[in-house]
């Protein structure tokens, strides 16, 4: 504990500029304030109760996260993130007088597709993804002109597909997990379409445009609620959700589907097998964490490997420990440059 | 309406009636389910509104929020902003159960409470978080300390109000919008079965209450047609037999007929020779007999052709006066042989002549007379005739009376029915076939005249009739004939020799002499080889008939103009009505009497042999 007292008071240092500034500030009173993605906040909800015992979780997606973060009067202590902050968005906490973001690694976490457990399997790939949610799509026959996404059923996306109407209820804009799909299963799946390759290749804006999701009803974002999108499912026994892999297994009556070939357990996305997996993180500023003990104390059980090493309490809630667990660095908003920290 | 026809009429009432109540039962469930169905639909369109209403409340506190530290009247917006989020939280706790809900609403509502209150972070918690931070917004005035420690709820009221309550809201509608479709489906589903249970019904309506109906009424129908072609059948035996029984009478009476002719006409010639008292009373009373058989035998026939509707009329002229002094003087002879006295008075001219069947008038005072006779033990019968003219029209009106044991009232009725008569004679002791009077009544109503009875018991009988009758206008007279010279020739042909002699004897009873020939083809020898002053044509007979045999002698020869008549033992003279336009001048029928005989040679070769002429 001792040592990670120090270690912050060392990573001050740099920023000495800003800190006097930031020090003057009051503590803000009332609880501890964590907002951003979905898939940290139950995290933070622990962490927070385990090192202070007050703390309050808005799940608002991770770039608001982020901006509430930086914003004017500091109005969070944390932002939580399922991917890490952009330099567009360090350059914006510049301008909201934030001098320096501290940043942790928590781990690994799965983007699954889940299912109501009644339903048939249906075993998708990028490709079918792609096709299924993708706003455009390549005529066809060579030609490679970008028509609306007419397709209304699996079948039709691929003929071995079951007959089923598609309807996927996914994160909304602003979500990192919705981007994260984007990446890697939509952009994937869009490699696979010669026309868009060779687009990716010559024209990369154009191509990134061509991967926005449907919004005639084959998508449906769900706002924030995991639990109310997962009740959902089980309403609409015909649609499929996607959920963070901490959250999928918090749901009852729902059922996880193989991707790529591959079934989502802690192992595969540890090993890499199963391919729709992105990193956790927790912001907070230099600022808050020298004004404020509580988000020192939860910087440190943040790094503690008993909460997010193997083995521990994060894992045990769907969190997979990956080898960058417990890393953490300070990013200079002004210059975006980062000295990483030691444990 | 029979028994049967009734029993089915009650039970087509009683099955009409349960079809009916089943179907107006069918139909009512029917609407009740269908506006059950559309009343939950209405509901259910109420709280998917509702949820809506959300989504557009938590936009609209997004977008004040964010306004309320640029507008320049900041508290019209705060105003705005604290009914938007009382509205929000009203709604709210509606949508959650947590205020008092409509039960219909909550119907629809119960299911989506997972989507509320699901997950670690619960969407009612967000939504319960928004609408605290936005109090706490709109409680702070821009500027204050207040203001800016609610930067972060500022932020997260205008984010979450944006995108998450929106979006989350959008679900839930969608979720209810599945249920909706489910319920379409399952609605769908009821309708089909209502409709299945409808057709069900109305099958089973037409196979249990009108299936068996119908199959009764079929079955009725099949009786009907079993008893009609029963009844055909039945009419058919029947008039078959009646035919036969016809056939059979007449062939009878022709044949009981031609011995009687024989018999009579005998009886009426030996009377003629000097005979002793008591042999011409003998042959009196054979001749009684004979006209009494004779009688009987015409009635039963009249009865029998009465009822098969075949008794017509003859017509040809006659002196009116003559068949009712024949009927008195034939009634004279039975009562004085009872012991009654006869008290006639037939006030007619001899000189009216009339057309009309003079055979059936006397049959008609005949039968009148003979039943006053048979019905009277003591004191007298008596017998009116008068006629009244009218226009070329006489009415002829008969009156019989008699002392005898009158008809009990409740009787009286029925005399004129056939056979009624005939029990009745028997119960009073006297003898008869019952059918006298009810031919008679027929003969009336043939002849267009009325027949009344008047009776009382033990003080006698009074029958009257009026009778219409054609008066005959004589034509201008004849040109005075030639002196004859010499007897009347007359050519009698019959081919039965008892009736031949008969003939024989009355032609020269009358100072006539007579040719004989006993068939058609020897008439036709015999009128060819002389002439005739007048000829006796039988109708029936071998080789040759006499319709024939007339037909060839008025083609040619001395005796084509020659008076010829037709002699029949025909028991129907509606059979022989056309003889005379077959070239017959006059028919006679069977038995011939002396007078008879006389009479036509008088009239067809005396010096007043002239065509007649009916009234117009």
């Amino acid at each position: 504990m001792i040592g990670i007292l120090l270690s912050l008071l060392a990573l001050a240092a740099p920023a000495g500029t800003d800190l006097p500034e930031e020090a003057a500030a009051p503590v803000p009173p009332g609880p501890i304030r964590v907002a951003g993605s979905s898939t940290v906040a139950p995290f933070a909800l622990v962490v927070a109760s385990s090192a202070d015992g007050h703390a309050v979780v808005s799940q608002t997606g991770t770039t608001a996260g982020l901006a509430a973060l930086c914003a004017e009067g500091q109005p969070v202590a944390f932002a939580g993130a399922s991917r890490q902050v952009r330099p567009e968005e360090v350059t914006r906490c510049a301008e909201g007088s934030v001098a320096t973001l501290v940043e942790l690694e928590l781990g690994l976490d799965g983007i699954v597709l889940v299912q109501g457990e009644k339903q048939r399997e249906l075993s998708l790939t990028a490709h079918d993804l792609y096709r299924a949610v993708a706003r455009t799509v390549p005529l066809g026959d060579g030609n490679c002109r970008l028509v609306p996404n007419r397709v209304r059923n699996w079948r039709d996306v691929r003929a071995a597909l079951p007959d089923r109407p598609i309807m996927v209820l996914g994160p909304p804009q602003g979500s990192a997990t919705r981007e994260a799909l984007i990446e890697l299963a939509v952009r994937t799946g869009a490699r696979a379409e010669p026309c868009l390759a060779a687009l990716e290749r010559e024209d990369e804006p154009a191509f990134l445009d061509s991967l926005r999701l449907r919004d005639d009803g084959a998508w449906v974002d769900t706002g924030g609620s995991d639990g109310a999108a997962a009740y959902a499912l089980t309403r609409m026994p015909d649609a499929i959700g996607i959920f963070s892999f901490v959250h999928a297994l918090k749901q009852e009556g729902l059922e996880t589907l193989s991707f790529d070939g591959v079934h989502p357990t802690a192992a595969t996305v540890a090993d890499g097998r199963y391919t729709l997996v992105r990193r956790a993180y927790l912001y907070t500023t230099a600022g808050q964490l020298t004004r404020d003990p509580r988000v020192m104390r939860m910087v440190g059980a943040f790094r503690d490997p008993a909460l997010v090493g193997p083995g521990g309490v994060l894992t045990a809630m769907g969190l997979v420990a990956g080898e960058e667990a417990g890393r953490a660095r300070l990013i200079d908003t002004a210059t975006g440059e980062d000295t990483p920290l030691r444990r | 309406m029979n028994k049967s026809s009734a029993r089915i009429r009650r039970a087509l009432s009683l099955r009409f009636s349960a079809a009916m109540l089943l179907l107006a039962i069918a139909s009512t469930v029917g609407f009740v389910t269908a506006l059950s169905l559309n009343q939950r639909e209405r509901h259910r369109a109420e709280a998917i509104a509702m949820v809506s209403s959300q989504r557009a409340l938590s936009q609209r506190i997004a977008l004040l929020t964010s306004r309320l530290d640029q507008d320049r009247e900041p508290e019209r917006l705060r105003e705005e902003l604290h009914a938007a989020i009382a509205r929000m939280r009203r709604q709210h706790d509606v949508l959650t159960l947590g205020a008092s809900a409509d039960v219909d609403l909550t119907r629809f509502l119960s299911p989506i409470q997972g989507l509320y209150l699901q997950g670690y972070l619960p969407f009612d918690r967000q939504v319960r978080t928004f609408l605290e931070r936005a109090e706490t917004v709109s409680a702070a005035e821009p500027g204050s300390d207040a203001w800016q420690s609610a930067a972060l709820d500022r932020y997260l009221v205008v984010g979450m109000g944006t995108d998450a309550l929106p979006q989350s809201h959008a679900l839930i509608v969608q979720v209810m919008q599945a249920d909706a479709e489910a319920a379409l489906t399952k609605g769908r589903w009821v309708d089909g079965l209502l409709w299945l249970s409808a057709l069900g019904l109305i099958g089973a309506i037409a196979i249990f209450i009108f299936g068996p109906m119908g199959r009764r009424v079929a079955d009725s129908i099949d009786n009907i047609a079993t008893a009609e072609a029963r009844a055909r059948q039945a009419a058919r035996s029947a008039d078959a037999e009646r035919k036969a029984k016809g056939a059979f009478l007449h062939a009878a009476g022709h044949e009981l007929k031609t011995p009687l002719n024989a018999l009579i006409g005998f009886a009426d010639i030996i009377r003629q020779e000097n005979v002793s008292d008591k042999a011409d009373e003998a042959l009196q009373e054979m001749q009684f007999a004979s006209d009494h058989l004779l009688g009987l035998i015409d009635a039963i026939l009249d009865a029998h052709r009465a009822e098969e509707g075949t008794l017509t009329l003859n017509e040809e002229a006659f002196c009116v006066a003559e068949p009712l002094e024949a009927a008195s003087r034939i009634t004279e002879g039975l009562c004085r042989r009872k012991g009654l006295g006869l008290e006639a008075c037939i006030d007619v001219p001899t000189t009216s002549m009339v057309f009309g069947d003079a055979v059936r008038l006397r049959q008609i005072c005949l039968n009148l007379l003979d039943n006053a006779v048979k019905f009277t033990e003591a004191g007298s019968v008596g017998f009116e005739a008068s006629v009244a003219e009218t226009e070329g029209v006489l009415t002829l009106s008969i009156l019989v009376t008699d002392t005898g044991m009158g008809i009990p009232a409740a009787r009286q009725s029925a005399v004129f029915e056939r056979y009624a008569a005939s029990e009745d004679a028997v119960a009073r002791g006297v003898g008869g076939l019952g059918i006298g009077l009810s031919t008679t009544k027929t003969l009336v109503g043939l002849m267009g005249g009325e027949i009344a009875l008047r009776s009382e018991e033990g003080a006698g009988t009074e029958v009257s009739v009026t009778i219409p009758l054609a008066k005959v206008v004589p034509a201008a007279p004849a040109l005075e004939a030639p002196e004859r010279d010499g007897p009347i020739r007359v050519l009698i042909v019959d081919d039965n020799a008892p009736n031949r002699m008969v003939a024989e004897a009355m032609v020269k009873i009358a100072g006539g002499e007579a040719v004989l020939g006993c068939d058609g083809v020897e008439a036709v020898e015999a009128a060819n080889a002389d002439w005739f002053d007048l000829i006796l044509m039988d109708i029936s007979m071998p080789r040759m008939d006499g319709i024939e045999a007339t037909a060839i002698i008025r083609e040619d020869g001395p005796n084509m103009t020659t008076p010829i008549i037709a002699v029949t033992a025909h028991v129907a003279r509606e059979e022989v009505p056309d003889l005379l336009d077959q070239g017959f001048d006059e028919v006679i029928h069977k038995p011939i009497r002396k007078d008879l005989i006389a009479d036509a040679m008088m009239r067809w070769t005396g010096p007043g042999a002239a065509p007649l002429r009916r009234t117009a």
